[in-house]
């Protein structure tokens, strides 16, 4: 039942809070990173900023690397973590399927919560000026909020899909093992 | 006559243990039915619990018949095996098997989330069991400030939880002080009153005054067997 998954992934995310923060700050920075290089595709004319859109890109794009190998590294270490309590649902009759819905409702959640505030600041950064980005400004007056919007929702579902794709491989990987391999802790 | 059938055919099992395979059961033949009581006695070693692994599907025999409920598991995909396990097994494991950073509450309750049932049904039912294992003012407690008996109570409650078709209970009383042993007891007796099969492996005579098939293994043989009980 989707209530029951619901309330074992807001369990599971309250218990692990260390693994789950670094979650939201992984789709926090990511947010940011695809939310600036969409922006920036989206609102400065090519020919103008070249080589400033380049520089800026290299940065944003460097900072997307990063957080997705540190994803992946974060995934292998919480999901090697939560071997033993995977055998323990698998020997008391949970499918495949189903621990993986509740796994994947809860980096779901996780991921878009963590998304939506990076979006959040980086538009608050934007119009405080504290990231100074003024061929952005020169560009405002054809911004229309829809669109924004718009590259905003794209942006959280692309992180979403990442962090669900990588931590949902390891998870199946995880759970081709056999039963009381998990449960005894030796991989 | 009853519908619900484990069968055991010609069945041999070899159990990894480091590198090489050692034989653990050998031409195991037997059948349990629905409210019956079977236990297996045998000194520890001898293969009681890889039998009760493989009873509840959780191991795969190296060769024979496990036949549950019409599933050949030889044959049988994954998925079916664990639908079979989730439907009518209560399996209550010998080493403690609970989550460790959740409360004694949720540990009974989450395995058991994924059946069709609302939380709050499951809720009340965890929470009667408990009272009846005499745990209820341990609910919120964490497993690992419980004592050993006790977690195992929590196993216990666990298993009892979805009212299974067969408890493969695996010496479940072998930590419990008499009161305990007795309380489990008498729930494991109240649940075969209402159809469920027992199935128990222990090296103590506990169960034995009531109605039973025992059979003493050694060795992963089957040596002896017998019906215990006047009743």
């Amino acid at each position: 039942m989707l209530g029951n998954n619901f309330w074992l992934a807001l369990t599971n995310i309250r218990r692990k809070k260390f693994s789950s923060i670094l979650f939201f700050v992984i789709a926090f920075f990511i947010s940011q990173s695809l939310f600036l290089i969409s922006l920036t595709r989206s609102f400065i004319r090519l020919s103008d900023f070249s080589d400033i859109r380049t520089f800026f890109s290299t940065i944003v794009l460097s900072v997307l690397v990063l957080s997705i190998l540190l994803l992946i590294a974060l995934t292998l270490l919480h999901m090697n973590s939560r071997k033993r309590e995977l055998g323990i649902m698998r020997i008391f009759g949970a499918r495949k399927s189903e621990i993986l819905t509740v796994a994947c409702l809860e980096v779901a959640l996780l991921s878009i919560t963590g998304a939506a505030a990076g979006i959040a600041c980086t538009v608050l950064l934007i119009t405080t000026n504290v990231l100074y980005l003024p061929h952005f400004f020169q560009g405002m007056g054809r911004i229309d909020t829809v669109k924004l919007v718009g590259i905003a929702g794209q942006t959280i579902f692309l992180v979403a899909l990442i962090e669900v794709i990588v931590s949902m491989t390891m998870l199946a990987i995880l759970l081709y093992k056999d039963i009381t391999r998990l449960t005894r802790g030796s991989v | 006559m009853s519908i619900k059938l484990i069968r055991l055919a010609k069945l041999y099992a070899s159990v990894q243990e480091t590198e090489n395979a050692v034989e653990a059961l050998h031409n195991i033949n037997l059948d349990i039915n629905e409210g019956s009581t079977t236990i297996f006695y045998g000194a520890t070693g001898s293969g009681k619990t890889t039998l009760i692994q493989l009873v509840s599907g959780i191991l795969r025999p190296t060769y024979g018949e496990v036949v549950l409920n019409s599933i050949h598991m030889s044959r049988a995909r994954d998925r079916e095996v664990t639908r079979f396990r989730e439907e009518y097994i209560g399996y209550i494991p010998q080493e403690i098997l609970l989550i460790r950073d959740l409360t004694v509450l949720e540990n009974v309750l989450s395995p058991n989330l994924f059946r069709n049932e609302t939380r709050k049904t499951l809720k009340k039912k965890a929470l009667e069991l408990l009272e009846e294992l005499n745990l209820l003012h341990k609910q919120h407690a964490k497993p690992y400030q419980l004592s050993g008996g006790e977690q195992k109570k929590v196993m216990i409650a666990r298993a009892l939880l979805k009212e299974p078709g067969y408890i493969l209970a695996d010496e479940p009383v072998s930590e419990l002080d008499a009161d305990s042993a007795n309380s489990v007891m008498k729930l494991f007796l109240e649940y075969r009153r209402r159809g469920s099969a027992l199935v128990v492996a222990s090296h103590k005579k506990l169960l034995m005054r009531h109605e039973c098939d025992i059979y003493l293994i050694h060795k992963g043989r089957i040596i002896e067997y017998t019906r215990g009980g006047a009743k």
